[in-house]
């Protein structure tokens, strides 16, 4: 990318470009910056128009702001050198994605993370690679947001609270063989847990089934806007 | 579409063919405006059709009204009339929506989990305008509504979602023993030698669905969100993901001052090269050239659909 403008403005143009933009066009340094812009920026917008999009499920949300951390701690030396990044800049980028999360944070999120099978692998990865507690972009550790959740769910039933309570334990605990109702992780979360064992899920299968069905933002009210032709001023988009 | 007579002796041959399909066409139509028979019903029905395929596709509801389009129907079928504007916009158009909406309906009864959404926007002339989505996760647009800016405060938003709410449950639910519905208990006047109760919340309806509420982040919906989940009518009440990804994006630019300088040159490339005609065609053809595909080179700062400031680099 760097050699291509050179190569370009090195032939015969027909157009008389201003000074600025010339200088700025042949500015090698310049573009060295736009790559490594785009390579920071690139996961935060392949996550930005997944969760935008009609069929992201409610559990990447938090596995799209664990991705953007991850992508911010492990940057390419060259990236970082061009940005002019130090170690506390890369904790301060962590702080930003935990701040930015917290606007929209409840235990729920934690939740459908933490029972979507399909993030099993990508939790013990991450944990293996930092450290456990890069997992926990909230104030408190998954598991204690999940425990938050699920009160929150059952508001005053404590015995209703205790059964979900071990239903969840025995999820977390359960052992992945061919007969596991949670095997086929390509299926979407919802469907694997209408499918789930009554026996075992009795009381925790049809809030999560429900939890699961959640979509992951108000985009499609945005969407709705645009197919009307309703056009977006500077004010309110 | 109209043909004009002129000196020109191939528009002349194109015109008089024209003539001939026309003058065949209007012969045989005419015969078969004698023989062509449809009874009223289904000339309703094919009304209904007619104006449902322009409803569904968007059209202009005058799109047919053109004497060529005419003939080819009167051509098709001697007894079928196409339905006026103002049919098409007026009865018609209340009875697609009246069939769409029940559609809707349909679908949401069997949801075991509502997520209503509220997002606003202002168009070119100032009109704001506001929809409620209902999401579970397929996204049906329930209604829209407009509210002054000035009243656009979290209690009002509050009172308006509340009700289209209840209205909602009392669509697609049935009304537990001992509750009734608004109309009912104004109407009938012996609310107070009844005992029975107006049905405002979920545990007055038989196995109502999950509700919870999703908002984008400016701190009137922020305030609407704690209002939501302060009583038993929403289980919980979110931010919208993509939303706080766009935000993430303007606070890296705003925390990092070489990204912030980087964002500002890209954005004053991209501007200059948009600015300037002969530059952007220039952009175009060596985009062409170079990679045999055509780019938009654009810059934006709309939250929703963009992947980005960073502009495809040339």
């Amino acid at each position: 990318m760097c050699q291509l403008p050179t190569e370009i403005m090195s032939n015969d143009l027909d157009v008389d470009l201003p000074n600025d933009l010339k200088d700025l066009i042949l500015t090698a340094s310049f573009w060295k910056g736009v790559a490594a812009v785009e390579v920071l920026l690139s996961v935060v917008y392949s996550c930005l128009s997944y969760l935008e999009g009609d069929e992201s499920t409610f559990s990447s949300v938090y596995t799209c702001f664990l991705a953007v951390a991850h992508h911010f701690r492990t940057l390419p030396p060259d990236v970082r050198a061009a940005l002019d990044l130090s170690n506390a800049d890369v904790d301060k980028m962590h702080t930003l994605v935990c701040h930015c999360l917290k606007t929209i944070f409840l235990p729920t999120h934690a939740l459908a993370f933490r029972t979507d099978p399909l993030f099993d692998d990508l939790r013990d990865n991450l944990a293996k690679l930092h450290m456990d507690a890069f997992l926990n972009l909230g104030d408190l550790t998954i598991l204690q947001e999940c425990k938050k959740a699920i009160k929150r769910m059952v508001a005053i039933d404590i015995l209703l609270n205790r059964l979900m309570q071990s239903e969840f334990g025995l999820y977390t605990i359960r052992v992945e063989d061919n007969d596991d109702d949670f095997a086929d992780i390509f299926s979407m979360p919802q469907h694997m847990w209408a499918l789930a064992d009554d026996s075992v899920y009795s009381h925790l299968k049809k809030p999560l089934l429900a939890i699961h069905k959640m979509p992951t933002g108000a985009s499609a009210g945005e969407r709705n806007h645009k197919s009307a032709n309703r056009v977006h001023s500077r004010n309110r988009s | 579409m109209t043909t004009s007579s002129s000196g020109d002796p191939s528009t002349a041959e194109a015109a008089e063919h024209n003539g001939n399909i026309m003058a065949s066409s209007s012969t045989f139509s005419n015969g078969r405006a004698h023989f062509d028979y449809l009874t009223k019903e289904e000339n309703e029905r094919l009304r209904k059709m007619f104006a449902r395929a322009i409803h569904q596709t968007a059209m202009p509801f005058k799109a047919f009204e053109h004497h060529t389009w005419q003939q080819f129907f009167h051509a098709l079928h001697g007894a079928f009339h196409i339905p006026s504007t103002e049919m098409i916009g007026g009865d018609l158009l209340r009875l697609e929506y009246t069939n769409i909406m029940a559609e809707v309906v349909r679908n949401l009864k069997q949801f075991v989990m509502i997520c209503l959404t509220l997002d606003g926007a202002i168009n070119v002339q100032g009109k704001q305008i506001i929809n409620l989505m209902a999401c579970g996760p397929m996204a049906f647009f329930l209604e829209h509504f407009s509210m002054e800016l000035r009243r656009e405060s979290a209690e009002n938003l509050y009172e308006k979602l509340i009700d289209s709410k209840r209205r909602l449950l009392l669509t697609i639910r049935e009304l537990a023993l001992g509750f009734v519905s608004h109309v009912v208990s104004s109407d009938a006047g012996d609310g107070d030698a009844n005992p029975q109760q107006v049905a405002t919340m979920n545990e007055h309806f038989v196995g109502a669905p999950m509700f919870t509420f999703y908002s984008d982040s400016p701190s009137v919906m922020i305030k609407l969100r704690r209002l939501c989940i302060q009583d038993t009518e929403f289980l919980f009440a979110f931010g919208c993901s993509p939303h706080v990804l766009h935000n993430l994006c303007m606070d890296l630019v705003k925390e990092f001052p070489v990204v912030k300088l980087i964002v500002k040159q890209i954005v004053f490339l991209v501007k200059s090269v948009c600015k300037i005609h002969l530059i952007q065609q220039l952009f175009d053809k060596i985009c062409k050239e170079k990679y045999g595909i055509t780019l938009v080179f654009s810059y934006s700062r709309k939250r929703v659909g963009e992947r980005s400031e960073t502009p495809p680099s040339a």
